[in-house]
């Protein structure tokens, strides 16, 4: 059997975005390993800066029949892929370090055990030439260093992260110990290296000597580790074909080549665990390539630094987030396993983060979605919506369930996540309430789920969706838009009454005269 | 049972007291009043003279007696509450370290011991040979830290060697993980200088390549310049035809790479002092090419560029006006500020401010500004003891406040762009008129932030660390004592009270005595390292209630001298201990010139420096040139061979 790549995917998968070394891999005669087992991988990757909800929060539906939020557009093609979480969370607030550490560890007071995933790389690393790869996208902030890290190991201690494409590369496919070409070429060198300073043995002292006897041991055990290489036979995929990826440009070229050695990585079986930052949990980066001179951080708190720019702006770096877990999962598609199935079906990735509302800093309702099917472990496609909160920890002892490790607990917590395989939930019951609306003149009024227009751009754009399927679309002046606090009751049953007419057969209100969550909800003080 | 009377034996062994074996005229005085504590019973102050047996170990602890010579004659040794040796006996004492320190050592030069290069080094030499600089690719955000050089990231870091100066690599050896490490960094490096935006620097040893046509004639031209290059000396021309004949007409380029590998991977490249010539059971000058080496890492961290090797091909080095010509051309140069941000970075500890906490921008603002004036007082050539006194300061937007705002005029204005939180800004220039309470290194903001704990200022930290970087004393260990005890009910002692009544004890004296005075003076700067004239005056979180406003008290006696408060006690450094200040700058530097530590034989030529630097009041430029011109820098000892 031989790997193949389905190409076309590919290509179309990462679009123009996507730097182009690694396609002359599709030419190379790929070898496959001897065992037959396809092996399950797990992957995880962290959104910094907490979420949007009014664009996250998906407004009602079911388990197997919801609407897809408007961040989710960006990777909705994967929907069948992909089991979407709903009240993942703990109570109360977050500090963006205890957010970052809550993302893997189950519960942020978790410090002093391993992260769900070097437990998993410690049960399936040993098998693979890197046990296990932790990667970001930028340095430590220094002050709350705990926001830089995502992976700790068994004394909590965190793991150093690495952010260049080229080092990890060289790291997977460069190292002389697992690639025949290299090894050559590092023999001969060590031949030549001897012979040099054989020749300033002659010439040195006894002083010089001892220097020289620790550089020909160096030499030595250099060589011996080779030797030992060679018994132990040589890769399945011969890595000299990969071309190494150019240092990256802008932000995203980086981004994007991380992710195409991910899927490399995975497919190559060269690691089987990876975590991945898109940035530290507070980051202020700057996302210049996207048009934006603020800082993401700031940004984040989209209410107290309330302006309609800056909420575009905070937007457009969300559904750039979004866009990137888009692109893994493309990516792993296009690699085909040994065992026909493509790597995201071999694989459980988790994307998310620690944190719900960026700007309160709520620990509730964190984005939390699972793709790939773990081998046929999972069950997804779905929308799982739990009654009440459910922390991430039993979220987590289920994945570890998928790799075989049985805790007895895990950040606190003993039970594991129903759900993961199609298992019965205790699901979230949404109060009834009758929709409907009535148009007098140019007077509309209407009750109905408020939910965020799928069109990003359109921050300030709600539609009141009804029972025959159509709906009424909700546009208004700034003014009203944010004295009614209307992005907090997105998703929230309201009857709503408003001047407007009928554009184009699109009922639509332009003035809000009345404004009104049917359950009483109301934003905390 | 049989484990229980192992035990006991065991326990008789160790606490009998060990004897001093060495033989010397002080040995009754050291058994009567120092063994007790200083190996017999007890180690105190990492002092243990039974460990000293020979002649030869004597001599290599010579700073030992030289200290303590100092404290018996200063009366703080043995302790006041011991039996005290008669004048008699410490005249004995000090004829005997007279014999053996001062008349029968000799000046001598260094041992020829060859080095391997620091990280530092490396990563510089590198950059300097290929023309950039290795770096870790990487995409700037704003607020964080990232090791953005390869080198530095890859190799592990050099553990300061025994001059307390990582480029003292003589202990730490090459090991198969650096061996992987050079491997990787000279692939990773070749591959760049064959990459088109590195043309020019490629086209430095090939000579002009038309279009993409790299001939075997431009891998022939690069071996011939690059192999002096990087051993940093002529090469044979056996040697350079031979790395000829290993090139490949077929395989121009992936040849090349690989003779120049071997050239990256050689001990010539990687060690430093092999290739000097050497002369057996002699003291000799070192070679030029030798001495421009020693120059260039002094000065830059990093190799001899091409001027610096011609001159020494022409054997020119060895003229002072050259050589003289040569430093003012070198500290000229951008990469002098490696004196800054290596040398001054540990002999005075810049590092720790690492540790400051808070934001990352303030935290790169703070830890610039001394390194900043360090870079100033070389290039500009300033005397040495504006190192401690100084009308000129370094400050950004972050750090003004530290500064009187008449004092800030000169600065370039700056607006922070709307949507960025806080971000670093380079420093300017300021000269101190109206600011009262700064100039020098010793006030500088995040000096006193960095020696302080939890939000409180820490007088100990503060006094030891101007003790061991400025007066270059050399402390033990402090043993392990309780904190400082609150104030008991009905108590209303300030801290400097209650901590002097704790350290009360005559052996906590002996240094106490000394810290105290210089920290306390520096009571006058908050954890922040911000000016106050009182402390206190703080609401508790709690009761609501102010806490006693009360007023610092910075006055002190230092070795007898009284001070009112911090400008006193910097007068006094100024003056009544100039000598001991250049000392320790001499010695600092000189240590750092010959990656090693000083030796008593070194003495001479130290205690030269020192007196033509206090005569002259001498200036960090003539303090470079008097150093390479010294015998240890110029000269090298070579033992026969057994």
């Amino acid at each position: 059997m031989s790997y193949s790549i389905d190409r076309r995917s590919f290509l179309r998968g990462a679009g123009a975005l996507m730097p182009l070394p690694f396609l002359d891999i599709m030419e190379a005669s790929a070898k496959t390993k001897g065992s037959s087992q396809t092996p399950l991988r797990f992957v995880s990757l962290f959104k910094p800066n907490g979420i949007h909800p009014p664009s996250w929060n998906v407004s009602g539906g079911n388990q197997k029949s919801y609407k897809m939020a408007p961040l989710m557009q960006s990777f909705s093609k994967h929907k069948k892929d992909l089991t979407v979480f709903d009240n993942m969370g703990d109570y109360g607030f977050s500090p963006h370090e205890n957010a970052t550490r809550r993302f893997m560890c189950g519960h942020h007071n978790n410090k002093r055990s391993a992260s769900m995933d070097q437990l998993i790389a410690d049960k399936i690393g040993k098998e693979t030439p890197v046990r296990s790869l932790e990667l970001t996208t930028e340095g430590l902030f220094l002050n709350q260093i705990g926001c830089s890290y995502i992976s700790y190991n068994a004394k909590g201690k965190p793991i150093p992260r690495n952010s260049d494409p080229q080092i990890v590369f060289d790291q997977l496919f460069r190292n002389p110990m697992s690639h025949p070409t290299k090894r050559q070429q590092m023999t001969s060198l060590l031949d030549r290296v001897r012979d040099d300073a054989k020749s300033l043995e002659r010439r040195a002292s006894s002083r010089d000597k001892e220097i020289l006897d620790q550089y020909f041991t160096a030499v030595r055990e250099t060589e011996k580790r080779l030797e030992n290489t060679k018994k132990t036979g040589p890769s399945k995929v011969d890595f000299s074909k990969l071309k190494r990826p150019q240092a990256g440009g802008n932000m995203d070229e980086q981004v994007e080549t991380m992710l195409d050695l991910i899927a490399l990585a995975l497919w190559t079986d060269s690691t089987r665990c990876i975590s991945y930052m898109l940035g530290n949990s507070n980051s202020r980066m700057v996302f210049d390539f996207l048009g934006i001179s603020e800082q993401h951080h700031y940004l984040s708190h989209f209410f107290r630094n309330f302006n309609a720019n800056n909420l575009r702006a905070l937007m457009k770096i969300c559904v750039w987030h979004m866009e990137k877990f888009d692109s893994l999962l493309t990516k792993m598609k296009a690699y085909k396993d040994p065992d026909g199935k493509n790597v995201l079906d071999n694989s459980i990735v988790l994307f998310g983060g620690g944190m719900g509302h960026s700007d309160v800093h709520t620990a509730t309702r964190i984005p939390t979605i699972i793709a790939g099917k773990g081998g046929g472990k999972l069950e997804p496609g779905r929308y799982l919506r739990y009654n009440g909160n459910q922390r991430l920890a039993k979220l987590h002892l289920a994945v570890l369930k998928k790799f075989d490790i049985n805790l007895k607990s895990f950040g606190g917590e003993s039970q594991a996540l129903n759900g993961l395989n199609g298992e019965k939930i205790d699901e979230f019951h949404e109060k009834p309430f009758s929709k409907w609306v009535k148009v007098n003149n140019d007077t509309i009024t209407v009750q109905a789920r408020l939910r965020l227009s799928d069109k990003i751009e359109e921050a300030k754009v709600f539609y009141m969706d009804l029972a025959d399927g159509s709906s009424v679309k909700l546009s208004v002046s700034f003014g009203d838009f944010h004295k009614n606090n209307m992005a907090y009751y997105s998703g929230e049953a309201m009857k709503i009454t408003g001047k407007g007419s009928n554009v184009n057969g699109q009922l639509t209100i332009t003035k809000l005269t009345e404004f009104k969550s049917i359950f009483g909800i109301k934003p905390a003080k | 049972m049989i484990k229980f009377i192992i035990m006991g034996l065991l326990l008789t062994l160790s606490s009998q007291a060990k004897e001093l074996t060495l033989k010397s005229k002080a040995t009754p005085f050291l058994k009567k009043y120092c063994i007790e504590c200083h190996g017999g019973k007890k180690v105190k102050g990492k002092i243990d003279l039974t460990k000293i047996k020979t002649q030869q170990d004597l001599l290599k602890n010579y700073e030992v007696f030289e200290s303590a010579l100092e404290l018996i004659h200063g009366k703080e040794m043995p302790p006041e509450d011991d039996p005290q040796p008669t004048k008699a006996e410490i005249k004995v004492f000090e004829n005997w370290y007279k014999e053996t320190f001062i008349k029968n050592v000799s000046a001598q030069a260094g041992p020829a011991k060859p080095r391997r290069l620091s990280v530092n080094e490396y990563k510089n030499t590198m950059r300097d040979l290929f023309g950039f600089e290795l770096e870790v690719s990487f995409s700037a955000a704003e607020e964080t830290v990232m090791e953005t050089s390869l080198v530095k990231k890859l190799m592990p870091l050099d553990p300061p060697g025994e001059s307390d100066f990582q480029n003292n690599t003589h202990a730490v050896p090459l090991t198969t993980v650096l061996w992987n490490n050079y491997s990787y960094l000279a692939d990773f490096a070749l591959n760049e200088l064959f990459k088109k935006k590195n043309r020019a620097h490629l086209e430095v040893f090939s000579g002009k390549i038309n279009g993409n046509n790299f001939t075997i004639t431009h891998s022939k031209n690069m071996v011939r310049k690059f192999l002096p290059m990087a051993y940093r000396r002529v090469v044979s021309k056996n040697e350079i035809n031979k790395a000829i004949s290993k090139l490949d007409q077929k395989n121009v380029v992936e040849s090349l790479k690989n003779e120049l590998k071997v050239a990256l991977m050689s001990p010539r490249f990687i060690f430093r002092g092999l290739m000097m010539t050497v002369k057996e059971g002699q003291q000799h000058k070192v070679d030029q090419f030798e001495l421009a080496e020693r120059l260039s890492y002094f000065i830059w961290g990093s190799m001899p560029d091409k001027r610096l090797l011609s001159l020494a091909y022409k054997k020119h080095l060895s003229n002072p006006k050259v050589l003289k010509q040569e430093i003012d051309r070198m500290v000229a140069d951008k990469r002098s500020r490696n004196l800054a941000e290596d040398f001054a970075y540990q002999w005075l500890a810049f590092k720790e401010m690492n540790h400051l906490g808070g934001r990352v921008p303030m935290m790169q603002s703070l830890q610039r500004q001394p390194e900043y004036f360090f870079d100033y007082l070389i290039k500009e050539d300033r005397p040495l003891m504006e190192l401690i006194d100084s009308k000129v300061a370094f400050t950004n937007p972050l750090t003004k406040n530290f500064y009187h705002k008449n004092d800030l005029k000169s600065m370039p204005s700056y607006r922070r762009a709307k949507g960025i939180e806080m971000e670093y800004v380079p420093h300017s220039k300021i000269t101190l008129k109206d600011t009262k309470d700064r100039g020098g290194i010793l006030t500088m903001p995040g000096l006193l932030a960095m020696n302080a704990s939890k939000g409180r200022t820490s007088p100990v930290l503060r006094g030891t660390w101007v003790l061991e970087r400025i007066l270059g004393d050399h402390l033990p260990e402090a043993p392990n004592v309780p904190v400082v005890p609150n104030n008991k009910k009905g108590e209303n002692l300030s801290f400097r009270q209650r901590f002097e009544r704790h350290r009360s004890d005559k052996t906590c004296a002996v240094c106490h005595d000394k810290i105290d005075p210089l920290g306390f003076a520096m009571e006058s700067y908050d954890s922040a390292g911000k000016y106050r004239a009182h402390m206190g005056g703080i609401k508790d979180r709690r009761t609501k209630k102010l806490s006693p406003k009360v007023a610092i008290d910075a006055s002190g006696e230092l070795y007898g001298e009284k001070f009112q408060d911090f400008n006193g006690l910097k007068r006094l450094l100024l003056t009544k201990h100039k000598e001991t200040i250049i000392r320790t700058i001499v010695r600092k530097s000189m240590s750092y010139a010959l990656c090693r530590k000083l030796e008593v034989y070194d003495k001479e030529a130290v205690e030269k420096i020192v007196y033509h630097m206090l005569k002259t009041s001498g200036t960090y430029k003539e303090l470079i040139f008097a150093i390479s011109q010294s015998m240890p820098f110029q000269e090298v000892y070579v033992a026969k061979e057994k």
